[in-house]
């Protein structure tokens, strides 16, 4: 996926122009600017998937909990002159879910049900913008995202989360932006990702002084329960200057745990070492 | 450390000045012969050759760590790093800790940051229990230089023997303005590539383009990378706008970035003393710039601040370990 530079990736195929061309296990986010742009997007996902024989959903994520369609013709898509969501057909609500609990089981549930019918796997677009506009209730699916993102990585779905520009502004969609596999643009400065379920991360494109606060929130926000030190794969070759080496080692020490990288360049390693950055660990060989 | 008065705690940082390498040797070795008698810990830094001689013309010595390295391998950043962290590690030990060191022959190229560096030792080694002797090859010296350097060392030595030097200034750091210097050679040529106002993003974006299309190595394209980017973020927190941003790609390999601003510079000592945070991540950047590489220039003047830096195609490999 990256592009290979020398010492360094620069923009890596992790920040996409298109929403298609996606694979299963993709948790992608997709910035949009207005209900419009998101339902054009939607049209050309859609369409992907249903030529593929995947089963199709479409989910708001709101604060009075998740609602879902089910799409299966792409004429279903589009905007109603009554409601704020990319799709003709009526909405149910998945019961029993709330914005504090894991996404994971009404995802699951509709993977499962997905496969049982046929289907190849299961694509779901998401409009999170509602929950993302309350700041104590996009911590908690900030969370959720990552949970998406882990369980992308051994499960046949593709996710991708829209978030409205126009509605939430730059700011709030980078920082959603950064806990997905991938992204439409470039809302966000670096990715950082599930690697597997126990809690591994990999890192994306840069992190400086304009972004080093954003990985170290990030890092609070979704290592907080990994046993053992947090793994972090620098091996895309991701730009981390000193100020994003010390947001980790303040991430690891509040925290009460070790950052371990690998696959940092001999210039990383050198950095942490000069530095002293005691919850940094670089791992041999790497 | 054992308690210690104010005295005995301060590092002390003594000027030798030689012509011929016997007399060095002759200057040196009865330092560090009276080092071996009480046991003090010896660290010796200069050219290869020279460490072994005094190896051999001292073979008592208990405790000694060699920093062998050939002048043209020197840089001040990195020197003045590497010689705290080894003063970090034998201060937890009761026996004091000696420390001669041959200076790279001084050009008036290396001039401008080596003085920077030997005022920077009396702020950055001042807590240390230990007492340093710089030695200078007098032959290499000109007026000007003999004459910053009794002014940042207490103590002058000779054949002739040991004295106070009179120039010296113990607020030499602060006063003096170190950063007044003539322009960087490169300054008033046409760079290969000009940036007003760049974001780090697009400093990096730029000098990483033409760093690959130079062929410089992955080492030195990195340390390029990120010396660029600490630069310029330097700029736009503290200089005054606009931050321009200039490239210069040379002969084999070799590529310049100088970062320019139009406000009233750093403090003197910029890049060897390290800054301390100012709350937000990170601080000292400008400190790793002069760790990672071995030409910088400063410049204060009527215009603004201009700092320029280079590599060459094959940078020292830098790797954290072997210091």
């Amino acid at each position: 996926m990256t592009r290979w530079v020398g010492a360094v990736s620069v923009v890596s195929g992790r920040f996409m122009a298109t929403v298609t061309g996606r694979a299963l296990g993709d948790h992608v986010c997709w910035p949009f600017h207005g209900m419009d742009e998101f339902v054009s997007a939607a049209r050309d996902y859609v369409t992907e998937g249903l030529d593929r024989h995947e089963r199709v959903a479409f989910c708001k994520v709101a604060i009075t909990g998740m609602h879902r369609a089910v799409v299966s013709e792409v004429t279903q898509v589009g905007r109603s002159v009554s409601s704020d969501v990319p799709v003709l057909t009526p909405m149910t609500t998945e019961l029993g879910w709330t914005p504090s609990t894991s996404p994971i089981g009404p995802f699951r549930r509709m993977t499962e049900a997905a496969l049982a019918d046929g289907y190849t796997g299961l694509r779901i677009l998401t409009d999170a913008t509602d929950i993302a506009r309350d700041p104590e209730m996009r911590e908690q699916w900030f969370r959720c995202e990552h949970l998406i993102d882990r369980y992308g990585l051994r499960n046949p779905v593709v996710v991708v989360c829209g978030y409205d520009i126009q509605r939430l502004g730059e700011e709030v969609v980078a920082e959603m932006a950064s806990v997905h596999a991938h992204t439409g643009g470039t809302p966000c400065s670096f990715l950082l990702r599930a690697t597997d379920e126990d809690g591994g991360l990999a890192l994306s494109g840069e992190v400086d002084r304009g972004s080093a606060a954003g990985l170290f929130q990030a890092l609070l926000a979704i290592a907080g329960d990994t046993a053992g030190p947090v793994v972090l794969d620098l091996s895309e070759h991701a730009f981390i200057d000193h100020t994003g080496l010390d947001a980790l080692d303040r991430a690891a020490r509040t925290l009460g745990t070790t950052v371990s990288l690998v696959g940092a360049s001999p210039l990383t390693a050198l950095l942490v070492d000069a530095f002293g950055f005691t919850g940094i660990t670089v791992q041999a060989g790497s | 450390m054992t308690a210690t008065t104010p005295e005995s705690s301060a590092f002390r940082h003594d000027l030798v000045l030689y012509d011929g390498r016997s007399q060095l040797v002759d200057l040196l070795a009865p330092f560090l012969r009276d080092g071996a008698a009480v046991g003090d810990h010896v660290v010796v830094l200069g050219e290869p050759d020279l460490v072994e001689t005094l190896l051999s013309a001292v073979p008592e010595l208990p405790s000694v760590h060699l920093m062998p390295q050939s002048e043209g391998e020197r840089y001040p950043g990195r020197d003045l790093h590497r010689l705290e962290q080894t003063l970090v590690r034998l201060s937890g030990t009761d026996a004091g800790v000696r420390v001669v060191n041959q200076m790279p022959a001084m050009t008036t190229g290396r001039w401008l940051e080596w003085r920077r560096y030997e005022a920077a030792v009396n702020v950055v080694l001042a807590p240390y229990r230990a007492w340093g002797k710089c030695a200078h090859d007098v032959t290499k010296l000109s007026p000007t230089m003999l004459s910053e350097l009794t002014a940042n060392h207490p103590v002058v030595e000779t054949r002739d023997g040991r004295r106070p030097s009179d120039a010296f200034d113990p607020r030499d750091a602060d006063t003096r303005d170190y950063l007044d210097v003539p322009p960087h050679p490169l300054d008033g040529t046409e760079p290969t590539l000009s940036l007003v106002q760049p974001t780090a993003a697009d400093a990096r974006t730029v000098v990483r383009d033409l760093a690959i299309a130079s062929g410089l190595s992955p080492t030195a394209q990195e340390s390029l990378i990120l010396a660029t980017s600490e630069v310029v973020t330097n700029g736009l927190v503290h200089g005054r706008p606009p931050v321009v941003l200039r490239v210069w790609v040379g002969q084999e390999g070799r590529m310049w970035v100088a970062v320019s601003d139009s406000g009233s510079g750093p403090p003197p000592l910029v890049g060897l003393v390290r800054a301390a945070s100012d709350g937000a991540f990170g601080g000292g950047g400008l400190w790793i710039v002069h760790m990672l590489l071995p030409e910088v220039h400063h410049r204060c003047g009527p215009e603004g601040y201009t700092i320029t830096f280079g590599v060459n195609g094959e940078p020292e490999a830098s790797t954290p370990t072997g210091y």
